[in-house]
């Protein structure tokens, strides 16, 4: 009943963004609690998008809401007692300040729980959309949290990768290949391997270790999902306000790139920009177009397929059209048609980062209409 | 090469085909000290013009009341510029001088041009073939105006194109014959431009038709993405839709040919609605696709024979352009029969535009690259 006591403030206290995040700390600091967040883009209001969920709105009540915060109480499933929660699970929505559309769900529920929850919102795609979160931009958040906090190591518990095929063969489907290890390398040494191998980490859990003590083990997904122990408002801070800030950035650049949202239907390009020449052999446009045609639910069509590239892609979450070129060493351009939506455009990039290969995503210029 | 194969030269073609096109007229639109278009520029394609009364007639006596270059350039400051573009030119010489006469009959006094008199002072005529045919074609020339059969008293220029697959593909357009008026862009065009690909992303994207029918599944699959999925997706079902389930739409052959002459044609860059402007793609082309998708069961023609409205089964295909392929094999291979019965029927006859939505050839069915005239009489 002891953790009762302490996490019934949190949820029947009413306070703001800030206080919500600070006290969601001091409860882990006292209980063997794990902390979630997910943060996500949705353009209907929180409240709105938990009542049209067709997970949440049958058993998700809210019980208040203010200052930026939500909290919703569940009724389904039931609760594992092993996190204290013995009565109904509940979660969070904090509604990114500075970020139109912008959410986080948090909690404190159990990992069935959240898992459950996590699906409702990937089960909402294209109305609620995660993001995904790039090797580099990944490498980059982990030495920042580790310098700004004082850590001493971070060291990999447990990694979910993915290698993707660095070969094409002709007739057989090189897809890419899930893996899972418990390395405890340290950061440098796993990204290197990784980066060696040709894949991404789709999760990492590591200890944040300051000399002898680990005061947080951190589990953190490509999509954005974070996990953690200890440490939350530093969690917080260092992963998942720079997601958020990703997930801003990215439905800026995919918005309003639709055609007929222009009186001239003049088309808005999006780049995809590699360091090296990534593209710039025949096998490597093979096999990005055979990466392209592992697309799920759509229809990818190749107009021309050698030297250049030229792909027709229709997205059947929403209808979506894109118009897909290879016309230089290191570039990809999408071109979206008469519908292109912020969902479709986020999808078919993280695909082409998922199963071919990372890049920067940039408006295009130059060119002519 | 399987009919497959054929089928996806020739789309190539035709999209080269328009590259080459909005490539050369983007030679007058693009400002090179500013690196900006020029939007002064009017860029045209397929656009009715009227010939003087000089030519109003031909020398059998036909009336002739439109000539529709592929293409057309308006500059202000500039002269004006028509002409045609064939990829290829068929093996038999003897229709070659049909395109040169239907060349010569922009060597007029034309009206009709997009600006406040319809009329201009003084214009080019181009002549844009593929680099393998160039030769040849410049020699026929001048074997013709040698023995006086061809005449041009303004400009005429025969300017050679082709893609270059390198590394970064681009399009290389060379003058073999000729001169321009404007003799900077002349020299240029003399010593060879080439231009990236990659520079038209945009625009290519875009115009996808120009005043020429399309091989079969290249319509169709246009029809299937841009017209039917928008409509299917309209629909609550489309999102939950199973591959093996069906959701029927339903839709019109003037909604087809007006949606994709809306996006996907010239008047993208040339929004100006006229009489002088005919639609592209033709009704008769959009009909076309439609037949071959009811002959391969993905839709059916509802009510009477005017064959206007149209109920599609739409489904969610893995690769539209490869099912339409093989849906439109069997349809493009009879309509190849038909077009060289008729073709043996009338030798040396140019095509004859019927009335829209006929069987037979017309100027719009003339596939991409045949040297068929354009003159509509």
């Amino acid at each position: 009943m002891s953790s009762l006591d302490f996490l019934r403030p949190l949820y029947e206290h009413s306070h703001g963004r800030e206080a919500l995040v600070r006290e969601m700390d001091a409860v882990l600091g006292g209980q063997r609690l794990v902390a979630r967040a997910l943060p996500f883009y949705c353009h209907l209001p929180a409240a709105d998008w938990v009542e049209q969920s067709p997970l949440l709105r049958r058993c998700a009540s809210r019980i208040r809401s203010g200052d930026g915060v939500h909290v919703f109480r569940c009724s389904l499933p039931a609760e594992d007692s092993a996190t204290g929660l013995t009565d109904e699970p509940r979660f969070f929505i904090y509604d990114h300040p500075e970020y139109p559309g912008v959410y986080v769900l948090l909690t404190l529920a159990s990992p069935p729980f959240f898992k459950w929850v996590q699906s409702a919102v990937e089960k909402s795609f294209p109305v609620a959309m995660t993001t995904f979160i790039t090797h580099r931009t990944l490498r980059r958040l982990l030495q920042s949290f580790q310098a700004e906090h004082g850590l001493s190591r971070l060291v990999i518990r447990r990694a979910s990768l993915r290698i993707r095929y660095g070969e094409y063969a002709e007739g057989r489907r090189r897809r890419v290949v899930p893996l899972v290890s418990w390395p405890n390398w340290e950061l440098q040494e796993a990204f290197d391997w990784v980066y060696q191998q040709n894949g991404w980490f789709q999760s990492l859990k590591f200890d944040a270790c300051r000399d002898h003590s680990v005061p947080a083990t951190v589990s953190f997904t490509r999509q954005g999902v974070t996990q953690t122990d200890g440490l939350f408002q530093g969690v917080f801070s260092g992963f998942v306000e720079p997601v958020c800030k990703r997930i801003h950035e990215n439905v800026n650049l995919f918005g309003q790139r639709s055609r007929r949202e222009r009186s001239d239907l003049s088309a808005r390009p999006l780049v995809i920009r590699f360091d090296a020449d990534q593209v710039a052999q025949d096998d490597e446009r093979r096999r990005f177009v055979q990466a392209m045609k592992r697309l799920g639910r759509a229809s990818v069509s190749v107009l021309h397929g050698n030297p250049y590239v030229h792909l027709s892609v229709l997205d059947y979450y929403d209808g979506s059209a894109f118009d897909v070129w290879v016309l230089s060493a290191n570039e990809i351009t999408i071109v979206p048609q008469m519908k292109g939506s912020i969902a479709a455009t986020k999808r078919l990039i993280h695909h082409i980062f998922d199963d071919y290969a990372e890049g920067r995503i940039d408006d295009y210029r130059g060119g002519l209409r | 090469m399987s009919s497959l194969d054929e089928l996806r030269e020739r789309i190539d073609d035709y999209s080269d085909t328009v590259f080459a096109i909005l490539g050369f007229v983007n030679f007058y639109r693009f400002n090179d000290a500013s690196g900006q278009l020029r939007e002064e520029v009017l860029v045209f394609q397929g656009r009715r013009l009227s010939p003087s009364p000089a030519k109003a007639t031909t020398p059998g006596g036909n009336k002739v009341e439109f000539v529709t270059p592929d293409f057309g350039v308006l500059d202000p400051l500039g002269p004006a510029v028509l002409g045609d573009a064939k990829k290829s030119f068929p093996r038999d010489e003897t229709h070659w001088l049909d395109a040169f006469e239907q060349l010569t009959a922009y060597d007029d006094d034309l009206s009709g041009w997009p600006c406040r008199d319809e009329r201009v002072e003084r214009h080019d005529i181009v002549l844009l073939t593929h680099v393998t045919r160039v030769v040849a074609v410049c020699d026929y020339y001048q074997r013709r105006v040698g023995a006086g059969e061809i005449q041009f008293n303004r400009p005429f220029s025969i300017v050679s194109f082709v893609r270059s697959d390198e590394r970064q593909p681009f399009f290389h357009f060379e003058k073999r014959l000729g001169q321009l008026s404007d003799a900077a862009f002349d020299d240029r065009l003399r010593r060879g431009v080439s231009v990236p690909m990659a520079v038209f992303v945009s625009v290519y994207s875009t115009v996808k038709i120009y005043d020429a029918e399309p091989p079969l599944p290249y319509m169709a699959q246009l029809i299937w993405e841009q017209v039917i999925v928008p409509r299917a997706s309209d629909s609550p079902r489309f999102r939950a839709l199973h591959r093996n389930q069906k959701l029927e739409v339903k839709l019109t052959a003037d909604e087809i040919a007006d949606e994709l002459g809306r996006g996907f044609s010239f008047q993208v860059l040339c929004p100006e609605s006229t009489e002088r402007q005919p639609q592209v793609p033709r009704r008769a082309w959009c009909v076309r696709a439609c037949d071959a998708l009811v002959a391969g069961g993905m839709a059916r023609w509802n009510g009477d024979e005017t064959k206007n409205e149209l109920t599609v089964y739409f489904r969610k295909l893995d690769d539209v352009l490869e099912t339409m392929l093989e849906v439109c094999a069997p349809a493009d291979t009879g309509r190849k029969e038909q077009l060289a019965l008729f073709r043996e029927q009338v030798p040396s006859q140019p095509e004859k535009p019927p009335s829209e939505g006929a069987a037979g050839p017309t100027k719009g069915s003339r596939t991409a690259g045949a040297a068929g005239p354009t003159t509509e009489t």
